[in-house]
């Protein structure tokens, strides 16, 4: 096998599939990059079995073939390729060349049979997606998820995403407060339902994958156990996690009777500032209301305390005391773009929700986050 | 207002209770201590001590000493259930009580007096409920501060009270050499004794100027302060463990993954409980397990926020069972929980899915009706084997 491409294109095909390199030692396969030419293309693909990420890049082929390719040190070599328009790679009994410019490299290969195929599901999307909507989805629910050093269960480190209504709802929670977010998807079917737990890491990978292609839109495909994403040349599979993610439509407060309405920008510099005075294992910031100010308040034994007052848009009928953890509310805050926010409060111990509020800006649509408070005893 | 601070010391502790399990062994020299060629003391019995043995000796050289005393291995397990005993009746009395080690603490008794009477009848009340109650003798020292209550319970020894009252302070200090001083080690005894000084009364008498010159003007001012028997420094309720754990061996190896399931829930809802009772919230969750051929892992996680809730821990624990790599055909001899990075509970981070008054329920009917009494239904969870 022969291939030629264009040496940019091969940057961003390896750059593009090395997001899901495995670094298990276990199975050394898992660190190679397989790269499979055929007709007019190559499609390169990487995987560490919880996702798979393929990239279809142009280029001539001489004699369809595949080799797998040490990822590591081809994803650094192609960041120091010398300035030519081609690259050349040639693969010939086990042993593969790349040779670009006056540089000539004899790379070490994977046997290609044990490469983890996994194939492309048949037949049709289930949908497709605004990709930069779907990029927003992701960057306002992963982050509350629980990270993998937090826990061993792992219904919590995904992300849930329940596919029906013309719509992809995500919710993600790290047991303490709750992310949901809901996205349009064009052509789902009328009666169609799934329910897709997916790593919130390999989202996060996902969004950085997407964000370095031009299209518009991606395609949702959704097989036993797995869920994917084509958009352009990326083809990207993440396998589902098998648990129970909790009910969370339940938790979400939906008799609140206190609205505090504030200018998001400003209530998000107080928490920042006030942050830095919350008590170091409670992270807690007191918000009282009472009349037309928001007074908040945070204090440590060994950082002192501070306090500050934000303006209300609108007189709370009701006056109420109630803590955060300052960290929890700066995450969702600092991840909308609307001008207003409206906090719901109905008691002490109870969740308060957040939500975009006045002219809700496009980003923040059918976003909502649920924060449970602390109570300070 | 004058403070009052009881130093509590529990007379040979670990030989006591000992005593106190074998009624054959009152009366006897008893060595608790490592039994291994390389074995020291850890407590020997007042009948011990008179034939000169004493605590971080060598075993081998207490044998030759008192070749007929009992030598036992220490239990650790169950001094601690009788400190916990202890510390419970030292709590009756203040909230401020500070735990030294499993058989020492200070409780600052300032304030009390309206609710138990004059601080030196309380010291009697106390010295006389923990004999009751838990069939050991202590000796206790009251005093106005942490320094002079831990030499009054040295004083006090075996099994009396002293009291230092404001205006015994010097005639109780002056004759006990520098070293007994808290904080005077052998070094600093050493220059003291090259310059003539072997006493507190001697300390006392020497100039600050000249101390300072000696040990800098903060060792000297410090050295200056312990000779006249000064001390502010506060009882700290803060523990000394900063984990809890509960290991449970089993008389014959658990192979059944829901049995072995079960116990660790039991395990963690028992250590949640005693997180409840003592005020605190745990961040760390660990699992040990040790199998028949003596392997032993341990895996723990760390939560996003500190909580003392039974359903969360167990879970936690349960999943890191699995994670531990449950072989539990090959027999399990040993399980044991641990919660660490231990904070007081001055807050409760509530959670979306398990409500706290859960926690607050299991403490309750716990409180009132003991542990055995209620536990989290599971599962294999009511299967108790030991």
């Amino acid at each position: 096998m022969e291939i030629v491409c264009r040496r940019e294109d091969l940057v961003f095909g390896v750059r593009t599939v090395s997001h899901a390199l495995g670094g298990r030692t276990a199975m050394p396969i898992l660190g190679g990059i397989r790269c499979q030419g055929e007709g007019t293309g190559v499609e390169l693909t990487a995987t560490d079995l919880e996702r798979s990420i393929r990239c279809r890049i142009p280029a001539q082929v001489n004699g369809a073939g595949s080799v797998v390719l040490p990822g590591q040190v081809l994803s650094q070599l192609v960041g120091r390729l010398p300035e030519a328009e081609t690259v050349k790679l040639q693969e010939e009994d086990g042993q593969a060349r790349l040779t670009c410019g006056r540089a000539r490299f004899n790379l070490l290969t994977l046997p290609s049979d044990e490469f983890p195929a996994g194939a492309r599901p048949e037949g049709k999307p289930v949908g497709n997606m605004s990709l930069p909507a779907l990029l927003q989805g992701i960057s306002q629910t992963t982050f509350a998820a629980l990270r993998a050093s937090e826990t061993t269960r792992l219904a919590l480190t995904g992300v849930n995403i329940v596919l029906r209504d013309g719509a992809a709802k995500l919710a993600a929670t790290n047991g303490y407060r709750l992310a949901i977010k809901k996205v349009p998807v064009d052509g789902l079917a009328e009666d169609y339902e799934g329910s897709f737990l997916v790593d919130a890491t390999a989202l996060g990978d996902l969004s950085r994958v997407l964000g370095g292609v031009s299209e518009e839109e991606v395609a949702v495909y959704t097989d036993a156990g797995q869920l994917h994403f084509a958009a352009g040349p990326v083809f990207f599979s993440c396998r589902t996690i098998q648990e129970q993610f909790p009910d969370f439509e339940r938790v979400v407060p939906k008799d609140s009777e206190i609205g505090l309405f504030a200018p998001r920008a400003e209530l998000l510099d107080t928490l920042r500032r006030l942050e830095l005075f919350a008590a170091e294992e409670s992270g807690a910031v007191n918000l009282k209301v009472a009349g037309p100010e928001l007074e908040l308040a945070a204090a440590s034994k060994d950082k002192g305390q501070g306090q500050e007052s934000v303006q209300l848009l609108k007189t709370p009928q009701k006056s109420m005391e109630i803590a955060f953890r300052a960290e929890y509310l700066i995450d969702a805050l600092r991840r909308m773009e609307s001008d207003q926010v409206a906090l719901w409060l109905s008691a002490p111990e109870r969740a308060g929700l957040i939500e975009p509020a006045g002219e809700i800006a496009a980003g923040d649509e059918g976003f909502i986050y649920v924060c449970m408070p602390v109570r300070l005893l | 207002m004058a403070r009052w601070i009881l130093h509590v010391d529990m007379d040979a502790f670990f030989a006591a209770v000992e005593q106190l399990d074998q009624p054959a062994l009152r009366g006897q020299p008893v060595v608790v201590g490592g039994l291994g060629p390389r074995g020291v003391v850890a407590t020997a019995s007042y009948e011990a001590r008179a034939f000169g043995v004493h605590s971080a000796m060598p075993i081998a050289k207490a044998r030759m000493l008192c070749p007929h005393a009992t030598f036992v291995p220490p239990r650790f397990a169950r001094y601690e259930q009788v400190a916990g005993q202890v510390r419970e009746i030292l709590a009756s009395y203040s909230p401020l009580v500070e735990p030294l080690s499993l058989d020492e603490a200070f409780v600052d008794l300032t304030g009390t007096e309206r609710l138990h009477g004059p601080a030196e009848e309380t010291a009697h009340g106390l010295h006389q409920r923990i004999r009751a109650e838990t069939g050991l003798a202590c000796s206790v020292g009251l005093a106005g501060n942490k320094l002079l209550a831990k030499l009054a319970s040295e004083a006090a020894k075996p099994g009396g009270i002293h009291v230092v009252h404001e205006q015994d302070v010097e005639g109780f200090l002056s004759p006990l050499p520098v070293g007994r001083l808290w904080g005077i080690g052998p070094h600093t005894a050493k220059v003291l004794a090259e310059r003539g000084v072997h006493t507190v009364g001697d300390l006392r008498d020497v100039d600050a100027s000249l101390l300072c010159s000696w040990f800098g003007p903060r060792g000297g001012a410090h050295l200056w302060r312990l000779a006249r028997g000064l001390d502010d420094s506060p009882v700290v309720p803060a523990r000394e463990a900063k984990s809890i754990s509960q290991e449970v061996t089993y008389p014959e190896d658990l192979v059944q993954e829901e049995v072995i399931a079960g116990e660790v829930r039991q395990l963690a809802v028992a250590l949640a409980a005693r997180l409840v009772e003592e005020r605190l919230l745990a961040t760390t969750v660990r699992v040990k397990i040790r199998w028949a051929d003596f392997t032993t892992r341990t895996r723990q996680v760390q939560l996003p926020e500190p909580t003392d809730h039974p359903v969360l821990i167990a879970d936690e624990a349960v999943a890191l069972l699995d994670r531990g790599g449950l072989h539990a055909e090959s027999g399990i001899r040993l399980l044991g929980v641990g919660l660490a990075g231990l904070v007081p509970a001055t807050f409760r981070p509530e959670h979306l899915f398990a409500p706290s008054a859960l926690t607050d329920a299991l403490h309750e009917v716990r409180s009132r009706h003991g542990p055995e009494r209620l536990t989290l239904g599971f599962p294999g969870g009511d299967r108790r084997l030991s």
